[in-house]
């Protein structure tokens, strides 16, 4: 069998879940708060208290919305080489970073890390290294630029780190304030073509609910424009099970569901047609430690659930995976992460987010960026399933090697080399080697290679001429900011 | 077609893992009355050292070595019949190898023989499940400058313990180098039953060898 498939849910559930949204869409409803929001949905024929700022949305607005949502759309890279595609028919699984951390855990000596608030440019040397990790497809703004805190344009200081270290697609921590200059950045790539730039977006937008059953505004600001500049559009809920969500599962992805489909439903009715991500980080709450642990096998469970309501709702989807709690690369971090990251890509979503975070989110890792790719690709190896057929067989060959011999020198073993998996990290060979190597582990080798790495410059340069203008588009903003205060 | 057109064939057959190609080079050498120990020489063999200088850079790995030594034994095989006895070229000396008694392992055997091979060793592969008695009658019959036992199981290992004392009966001791090899062994082992050479994989086989050997 090739391409499988974790079921977490079966027709049923997903029916039950999806007919509990409903009601809970009209009972209790939903807070919006933002008065433009609040106008959209009142104008396509749902209840509004314009006091509370809580929606009711029926059923026939629900399909209405939803029907206009397309299936499948590319995120396009700004050298036309790593496009990504989005499916909602979960045949294609692609791998993100994860975001946003505000410290990276910084590798001293072996067993040895520190960990130090995230910067600008430690933004722009993950994003160098993601370009080396051919498992992992785009950056999910790995960690926040804590050195440029009070910049009035960090968010575009963060566009610009990323955009000049990686050709890969970004999916952005966008603030709605800048849309118009991550348009602009846009245009600069398509050497100004702005039906291009509409059409074949390099970013995503995004915003987070505030569980349980809140739109706030900045959420609704970033629904209702960032649709009007082309940006596919990302809705990540983060409820806790037992906390801002019921301790059932079942329970918290009714939650989970009616808040993601009420933020893509606005940018729906506001702009039928509009590109949009149905996305998950939901987890549980833990008791003892106070904390969201997304290292949790609940999250991986939450994770295909989503995959398979997304499927149902027909939209592309990204999920939390490769994910962990773990303070350094380590023997948790491998465990939690290559249990959820199985978890999360055999349900099938479009993307699942994850790679090099550590720490609940907290903290970032280079290392272990490195390592998740290798994570990623030992999943994709097995998500590929065993392709059954007469090629596959080779009963020719079979017979040809005959009883005692090996089939190491034979041309289909040759042809096929790069079948097996090969990761570089992970210790295969004999104790010997390994004792000679110096006894390192995966975290030491993937140090070795983000040194490497960070030596040299990115590996797909920005063009001068569009680095000049984007330049220019940031110092612009700079100054009008500089000058309003 | 000159000596140098034929050797860059053959060199070529085996770079590109062409059985066919080989045999055909070597057809066509023995019947052109070709210098068939330069052809080995110049072509199949530079062809497989060329392809173990880049698995030793890790460009390439075992299956290509395993590839292109089969084809450069189809071209051999082929020569063989017309060379005169031991007009093989320049060899590094004789090297037996086998898995011994009781064990059925031959895979790990059969990729230090090939190396070994590779390396410019005359190798004489015995098999598998070899009885010990038989080892030493080869080493009798061929003088090797090195024998190489293979175990997997710790419930073989011991044979070459009994391999080192049956040579030490028969006075044979010394005369060559012994090598251990196999997942169970270890230096320790080695040390333990007077076997000469530790290898850890087929590389470190040939590198302790080649250097023991100089010495």
């Amino acid at each position: 069998m090739e391409n499988l498939k974790l079921n977490t849910l079966n027709d049923e559930d997903v029916q039950k879940i999806h007919k509990a949204t409903l009601e809970v869409l009209m009972n209790p409803g939903i807070r919006v708060e933002h008065e433009g929001a609040l106008k959209v949905f009142k104008e396509n024929g749902c209840e509004v208290d314009d006091e509370t700022m809580i929606v009711k949305i029926p059923e026939a607005v629900v399909n209405k919305a939803l029907s206009t949502i397309p299936p499948e759309f590319t995120l396009y890279s700004r050298d036309g080489k790593h496009n990504m595609q989005w499916k909602s028919d979960g045949s294609i699984t692609n791998n993100n970073t994860f975001g946003i951390a505000a410290g990276v855990m910084h590798y001293v000596e072996p067993g040895k890390y520190e960990r130090k608030p995230s910067t600008l440019q430690d933004l722009a040397d993950i994003c160098k290294i993601l370009d080396y990790c051919d498992c992992v497809d785009c950056p999910t703004t790995p960690c926040s630029a804590l050195d440029h805190a009070d910049d009035p344009i960090r968010s575009l200081e963060e566009v610009r780190a990323m955009l000049y270290n990686t050709a890969k697609p970004l999916d952005f921590d966008s603030d709605s304030t800048f849309f118009k200059e991550y348009f602009e950045i846009t245009k600069v790539i398509y050497d100004g073509d702005e039906e291009k730039a509409f059409n074949q977006p390099i970013m995503t937008v995004a915003g987070c609910p505030a569980s349980p059953l809140v739109l706030d505004h900045e959420l609704c600001e970033t629904c209702l424009e960032g649709p009007k500049y082309g940006f596919p559009l990302s809705m990540t809920s983060m409820v806790m099970a037992s906390a801002s969500g019921p301790i059932y599962s079942a329970g918290t992805l009714v939650i989970h569901n009616a808040e993601v489909l009420t933020a893509l439903m606005l940018a729906q009715l506001n702009k039928p047609g509009c590109k949009v991500i149905y996305s998950q980080a939901t987890t549980i709450f833990d008791f003892i430690n106070a904390s969201a642990p997304i290292g949790a096998p609940e999250i991986g469970m939450f994770a295909s659930a989503c995959a398979k309501l997304a499927q149902h709702y027909h939209i592309p989807c990204m999920v939390a995976g490769c994910t962990s709690d773990a303070k350094k690369p380590g023997v948790q971090s491998g465990l939690e992460k290559a249990m959820t990251c199985l978890t999360s890509c055999l349900g099938g979503s479009s993307t699942v987010f994850g790679a090099g975070m550590i720490d609940l989110g907290n903290s970032y890792s280079k290392e272990q960026l490195l390592i998740d790719n290798e994570i990623i690709k030992m999943v994709r190896q097995i998500r590929g399933g065993i392709k059954v057929n007469d090629e596959t067989i080779d009963l020719e060959e079979i017979r040809g090697v005959g009883i005692g011999n090996d089939f190491l020198g034979q041309m289909s073993t040759l042809a096929n080399i790069d079948s097996l998996s090969n990761p570089k990290f992970m210790e295969r060979g004999q104790y010997g080697d390994w004792v000679k190597a110096g006894c390192p582990d995966a975290a030491d080798l993937a140090h070795e290679m983000v040194v490497e790495i960070l030596s040299k410059p990115p590996l797909n340069p920005i063009e001068d001429e569009k680095r000049a203008k984007i330049d220019a588009i940031l110092a612009a903003k700079r100054k009008e900011l500089e000058a309003a205060q | 077609m000159s000596q140098e057109e034929l050797n860059a064939r053959a060199k070529n057959a085996v770079m590109t893992y062409k059985a066919d190609e080989a045999k055909k080079v070597a057809q066509e050498a023995v019947d052109t009355g070709a210098d068939l120990v330069s052809l080995i020489q110049n072509g199949f063999t530079a062809g497989i050292k060329e392809v173990g200088d880049l698995f030793e850079a890790k460009k390439l790995f075992l299956p290509h070595i395993m590839a292109a030594a089969n084809v450069m034994n189809a071209g051999i095989d082929i020569l063989t019949p017309h060379l005169e006895s031991g007009a093989t070229g320049d060899s590094l000396g004789k090297f037996i190898i086998c898995a011994v008694e009781g064990d059925i392992h031959s895979i790990g055997k059969d990729i230090v023989a090939v190396m070994m091979k590779v390396a410019g060793f005359d190798v004489i592969n015995l098999g598998r499940d070899v009885p010990i008695k038989d080892i030493v009658q080869a080493c009798k019959d061929n003088q090797p400058v090195a024998v190489g036992t293979s175990a997997l199981m710790t419930s073989t290992m011991v044979n070459q313990k009994v391999f080192e004392e049956m040579l030490k009966e028969e006075g044979l001791k010394g005369k060559f180098l012994t090598n251990v090899g196999g997942a169970p062994t270890s230096q320790q082992w080695a040390d333990e039953i007077g076997a000469d050479v530790y290898s850890e994989n087929a590389s470190d086989c040939v590198n302790k060898l080649t250097a023991a050997l100089k010495n």
